[in-house]
């Protein structure tokens, strides 16, 4: 259990998104200089970042992190100012760190401590920068403007150099344990501190030390506004019996007041083993080491667009998503009850003025779903962000050149499906870059340029977000996915020959396959796909793919904009009312009880001469009353089939009437009800009742199991 | 006051209700809401005690006849019938009961352990009884009645399915 003391967890949290933040900067810019290793301003945007992290975790207390960061932006230093190049190794090494600063992240976020050492990355990053430094002096290139002295008490270098003042500056003062009148010291440190700047804090406080408590430790927070350390320091250390002081740039003036004075009760209490990593040590050297103290923008970035933005709590949203769909519930009764009224008495003042009044709540109740569903999105760069390190580890890893291009980033989503996006795009970024594109030889060989690239783009069509992985790989064979399908008995000899390309393409999503292509280097294509194409369309999504030899393959995924709200077919048995999913209606048709056939023991219609198995669903649900034989019993009576597909293929439902066409919120049954056959959540009704949403897939999936069950007997 | 309180022992607050001849409490603090009947939107395939499910202000809550639950035979439902929403590990569960009857605080002195045979009800799902002026009311352990039971009959659908 790692603890921080003296943070409260509303400090963690800002510390945490601010990490994510910083470590995303860093990912980035660190794959940029990868590719334009001498872009100034990338490298500025590594060290800012290496900067801003170091400076949090110190103050949050996270040692670990502090010192890898602190190495990291001494090292990241050397490249900026010219000293030391970029090479592969120096990247393997800062990528590394990157990783570990995740581990370490983690650690704060889950407050357990991982066992992670930085020990080793540090002393590498070290040894970078003593060979930096030895080459500089042997070349004879040290000296005034040399490198910054490391090992010994690096800090100071980096604090001076980089103070550019005005800023919040946290100051710990020891005096000597012989000190007869430690109080008295202390008031003089607080005196000569004020003077040089405004006193936002100490421990222990101006009171305590008037009233003559003894002091040998002095922590202050001070909103300094000179331009150097070394004058602040200097007075400091000028007072009598004073035995260390330690000086440490916080963030912008003013800026981090509350945190600092948590942060001073903390270290109060254990100065020397807090402090001391990143503390500048005043004690014997000087701080006359000022290199480029006129240096630029190493503070922390501080963006413009944090003045107009603010953080909320998912939760919150939610419970605002909440309300508001029960506003809507409640608008729908209400225009219910009006209409009903107005029928009771037509002319009245009064109705007509309800009416006014419910007409106008009913629009601001739309306009604030839209507002509160617009809040909920997120851009898909939260996705994408990961991917280019992930595509350049796949490829280094399997020695491929591959370029992946990200377009249509800030295309917006709903939270809940930006959740569900990330894994299947894994899936298929995995499988473009290790079985789509080919090996750099293979691609020279084929008249290629040796980079393969990978395209994700993301647009909105409609009511979906629709995400393209391709690439200009090898594409898909179709008669190496037959020769596969055949070998693993997914399909007769006789109907692979007579499927088309296109379907025979399409067996890729089939299970069956997967194993098969998974040893199948050639048409490895199927790796899990099966499992990506269920997880989507449990969530009313789909995939499809589009693939030429030689040329590549696009795969091509289509979710919901929101998972919370969809378009639904309401269905009726008697007075229940269900929901199906629009996106699996194919269509709807009316049923003579003549038109139906048993075909292989199963009940089925055929419009347009298709045979589509029939399913009741009064049976399905085990509605007494409305089931098949209730329905069949009266004579010349027709009947509602519902054509639904998946990916598995067609059932008919047969049912009582149609409702009408709606945008439903789907709520989940929740746990302790847990999964229900045929259902896949439920949601509420305009008046208040509750319907249950038909899982479409799954039913195709019954009728499916129970004709190979019956066809292997 | 408070010194009077310490002597008196722990006090509880429960909410009473009935069912068959018996009356029931529950700790007030695992009630969210007293309901009259509506209309329930049933679950098909659901556990036997599972009656369906209501809409409690925008949320979708699973119902429970605890009649089904305690093998009381069936009532025909009421103007007093209640469903009554509690607190079960992070959800919200309905609990349909022939009438809620009051509030009561009581001194925890008074109850007392369940006794093994007591009419109808299976002294499992008991935390003790409460024994006030010519009236017994017996303190439900509602994480036993609505939770293990359930998860079993839970398990029982599955492996049926399976």
């Amino acid at each position: 259990m790692l603890q921080f003391p003296g943070m409260t967890e509303e400090d963690i949290k800002v510390f945490l998104a601010e990490a994510d933040e910083q470590l995303q900067y860093l990912e980035d810019g660190l794959l940029d200089l990868e590719q334009n290793s001498d872009d100034p301003e990338v490298i500025a945007q590594i060290f800012r970042a290496a900067h801003t992290l170091k400076g949090s975790s110190a103050t949050l207390g996270h040692d670990k992190m502090a010192r890898l960061t602190h190495s990291m932006e001494s090292a990241l230093d050397l490249v900026r100012k010219s000293q030391a190049n970029v090479t592969p190794a120096l990247m393997d090494l800062l990528l590394e760190c990157l990783d570990m600063l995740r581990i370490l992240n983690r650690e704060i976020a889950t407050a357990q401590d991982s066992g992670a050492d930085v020990t080793e990355l540090d002393e590498r990053l070290l040894d970078v920068i003593e060979s930096v430094e030895r080459q500089a002096s042997a070349g004879g290139v040290a000296g005034g403007g040399g490198v910054p002295p490391m090992g010994g008490a690096p800090d100071e270098a980096m604090w001076a150099g980089q103070f550019t003042g005005p800023a919040d500056v946290r100051v710990w003062v020891r005096f000597v344990r012989t000190c007869p009148m430690p109080s008295v010291r202390a008031y003089q440190v607080i005196d000569r501190l004020s003077a040089l700047g405004t006193l936002a804090y100490s421990e222990p406080s101006v009171d305590q030390i008037e009233a003559g408590d003894d002091v040998f430790d002095l922590v202050a927070v001070v909103e300094y506004d000179g331009d150097a350390l070394e004058p602040l320091i200097e007075m400091v250390r000028n007072v009598t019996d004073v035995e260390d002081v330690r000086v440490l740039q916080v963030s912008q003036i003013g800026s981090a007041r509350a945190a600092m004075q948590a942060t001073a009760a903390r270290e109060a209490a254990a100065p020397a083993e807090l402090a001391a990593p990143l503390g500048v040590a005043a004690g014997g050297a000087t701080v006359s080491a000022a290199r480029g103290a006129a240096r630029t923008a190493a503070g922390p970035p501080v963006t413009a667009a944090s003045t107009t933005t603010v953080r909320v709590d998912v939760a919150r949203l939610d419970v605002l998503s909440n309300l508001v769909a029960e506003l809507v519930i409640d608008r729908t009764h209400l225009a219910q009850l009006e209409s009903k009224l107005a029928e009771k008495h037509g002319g009245d003042e009064l109705v007509s003025e309800l009416n006014r009044t419910s007409t106008h709540i009913g629009r601001l109740t739309t306009e604030l779903q839209e507002a509160i569903n617009k809040a909920r999105m997120l851009p898909i760069d939260n996705v994408f962000k990961r991917f280019p390190r992930m595509v350049r580890d796949l490829a280094q890893k399997q020695g491929k050149e591959v370029e992946l291009i990200i377009r249509g980033e800030d295309t917006e989503l709903d939270r809940s499906v930006s959740e569900e996006i990330g894994d299947p795009l894994i899936h298929l970024l995995r499988n473009a870059v290790g079985h789509g594109i080919e090996a750099p030889e293979e691609r020279i060989r084929a008249g290629k340029p040796a980079r393969g690239v990978v395209r994700l783009s993301a647009f909105r069509q409609e009511n979906y977000i629709v995400v393209q992985v391709a690439d200009d790989g090898r594409g898909i064979d179709p008669d190496l996915i037959r020769a596969s399908a055949i070998r693993k008995g997914i399909v007769t000899e006789d109907a692979a020959a007579r499927m088309s390309d296109k379907d025979a393409i399409s067996l890729v999503f089939s299970s069956g396959l997967s194993t098969a292509a998974q040893a199948d280097q050639v048409s490895g294509r199927g790796v899990g796909m099966d499992i990506v194409r269920r997880n989507l369309e449990k969530l009313n999504g789909s995939i499809s793919v589009d693939t030429a030899i030689g040329r590549g393959a696009t795969f091509t995924v289509k979710l919901p904009l929101t998972l919370a709200i969809i378009r639904a077919l309401l269905v009726s048995l008697g007075q229940r009312i269900y929901a199906i999913p629009l996106n699996s209606v194919e269509e709807i048709t009316r049923v003579e009880t003549s038109d139906i056939n048993t075909v292989g023991g199963r009940e089925a219609i055929r419009p347009r001469g298709e045979v589509v198995p029939l399913l009741w669903l009064g049976d399905v649900f085990g509605v007494r009353g409305h089931d098949r034989s209730a329905r069949l019993s009266e004579p010349g009576q027709k009947v509602f089939a519902v054509i639904a597909s998946s990916h598995e293929g067609k059932v008919g439902l047969a049912v009582d009437r149609l409702v009408g066409e709606m945008e439903i919120v789907i709520k989940s049954l929740g746990t302790f009800v847990g999964n229900i056959p045929g259902v896949s959540g439920v949601t509420i009704l305009g008046d208040g009742r509750v319907a249950l949403i038909v899982d479409v897939p799954s039913l195709v999936r019954s009728v499916v199991d129970e004709r190979n069950a019956v066809s292997q007997c | 006051m408070r010194v009077e309180q310490a002597i008196a022992g722990a006090e509880m607050q429960l909410v009473v209700f009935e069912l068959g001849d018996e009356s029931f409490g529950v700790d007030i603090s695992r009630v969210q809401d007293i309901n009259r009947m509506q209309e329930i939107t049933e679950i098909p395939h659901a556990p036997e005690s599972v009656v369906g499910v209501i809409n409690l202000r925008g949320r979708v809550i699973p119902v429970i006849d605890l009649r089904k639950r305690f093998g009381l035979p069936d009532a025909a439902h009421t103007k007093d019938t209640r469903i009554v929403v509690v607190h079960l590990e992070g959800n919200l569960i309905g609990v349909i009961v022939d009438a809620v009857l009051q509030v009561l605080r009581i001194s925890a002195d008074i109850v007392e352990p369940p006794s093994p045979v007591l009419a109808g009800v299976d002294s499992r799902y008991l935390r003790g009884i409460a024994k006030l002026d010519g009236k017994l009311v017996i303190l439900l352990d509602l994480d036993f009645v609505l939770s293990r039971r359930e998860q079993e009959a839970i398990s029982e659908v599955l492996a049926e399915q399976v």
